[in-house]
């Protein structure tokens, strides 16, 4: 018999633990076409695989938001996009559309059931991009991100925790 | 430290009152061993508001807060100033909590049971607090 995947879930991206995630939202596109044939039969041919992951995080400080948007962290010491020199340990986020210099980094998003027998959902080499605010309210700041994978492998894996050994 | 009690030391901390002078938790103590101006806070239950997917969740805690005194407009006045303060007093800081919001509800007053002397007023306060798991 099966069993239902059941949070509280763990987010990663790459090695490092996302902060909090108010929600998630998982999209999946699969491109496909319809072709009918003169003898009345219609065919599905599908194509290209499409993932992402638009996560909404609840804890939005500098810290939380380097981990899952690298390529906008400006690190202590470092100049901003608008000449100002950063002065705090925790550093900044500074989204700079399209920048020269911006890095663009790929990791897995590596999500986890929880529990010692947890399944885990791996979308390969997620690019990270800022989306805007979710909630901004009285009580709270949410920011969104999306995990787009681009991967030239799998687009999504599944497997049990623990389940699969390292690349030698 | 409870919530209750964390915020019954914000409250002294803004000079509301003063904790086991005049102002308690639970109940308000005999009328022999406190003056009549007094506050006791009393925990009115509550509810979750949402869960974070990694477990996490916003919960709303209510705390009454009673006031009694022999003054009926008195009652009144210290509690809807009390009100407006939790309402305009920006980040409350709580120890040990991490809180989203304050909001209220009231004031309320009525005649006190105990002695037809004196009113007893009533304010509602919601914090809402985030618990990390």
């Amino acid at each position: 018999m099966g069993q239902t995947i059941k949070g509280p879930f763990d987010f990663k991206y790459g090695a490092n633990t996302l902060a909090e995630i108010e929600e998630a939202g998982v999209n999946y596109d699969v491109d496909s076409d319809d072709v009918t044939t003169v003898q009345g039969h219609s065919r599905t041919f599908f194509g290209a695989h499409k993932v992402s992951v638009e996560a909404t995080f609840l804890e939005s400080d500098v810290p939380s938001l380097a981990v899952a948007l690298p390529q906008y962290y400006v690190a202590n010491g470092e100049v901003l996009s608008t000449g100002e020199t950063v002065t705090d340990a925790e550093g900044a986020i500074d989204i700079v559309p399209g920048g020269c210099n911006a890095a663009a980094t790929s990791e897995s998003l590596i999500i986890s059931s929880c529990g010692t027998g947890g399944q885990v959902a791996r979308i390969l080499e997620c690019t990270t991009e800022f989306m805007g605010f979710g909630t901004f309210d009285d009580k709270r700041r949410s920011v969104k991100v999306m995990f787009t994978g681009n991967s030239d492998n799998a687009t999504i894996q599944f497997f049990k925790k623990n389940a699969i050994s390292v690349v030698s | 430290m409870n919530l209750v009690k964390a915020f019954v030391d914000y409250l002294q901390g803004q000079h509301v009152a003063t904790w086991e002078q005049d102002m308690f938790i639970s109940r308000a103590p005999s009328s022999n061993k406190v003056p009549n101006r007094i506050f006791w806070l009393k925990a009115a239950g509550g509810g979750q508001e949402g869960r974070s997917l990694n477990g996490g969740s916003r919960q709303q805690h209510v705390i009454e807060i009673y006031h009694r005194d022999t003054s009926s407009e008195g009652v009144y006045d210290t509690l809807q100033e009390l009100g407006d303060n939790l309402a305009c007093s920006g980040c409350v800081t709580l120890e040990g909590y991490d809180v989203l919001g304050v909001e209220t509800n009231g004031p309320w007053t009525d005649q006190d049971l105990d002695n037809e002397e004196r009113t007893v007023g009533l304010l509602q306060v919601l914090i809402t607090i985030r618990k990390e798991c």
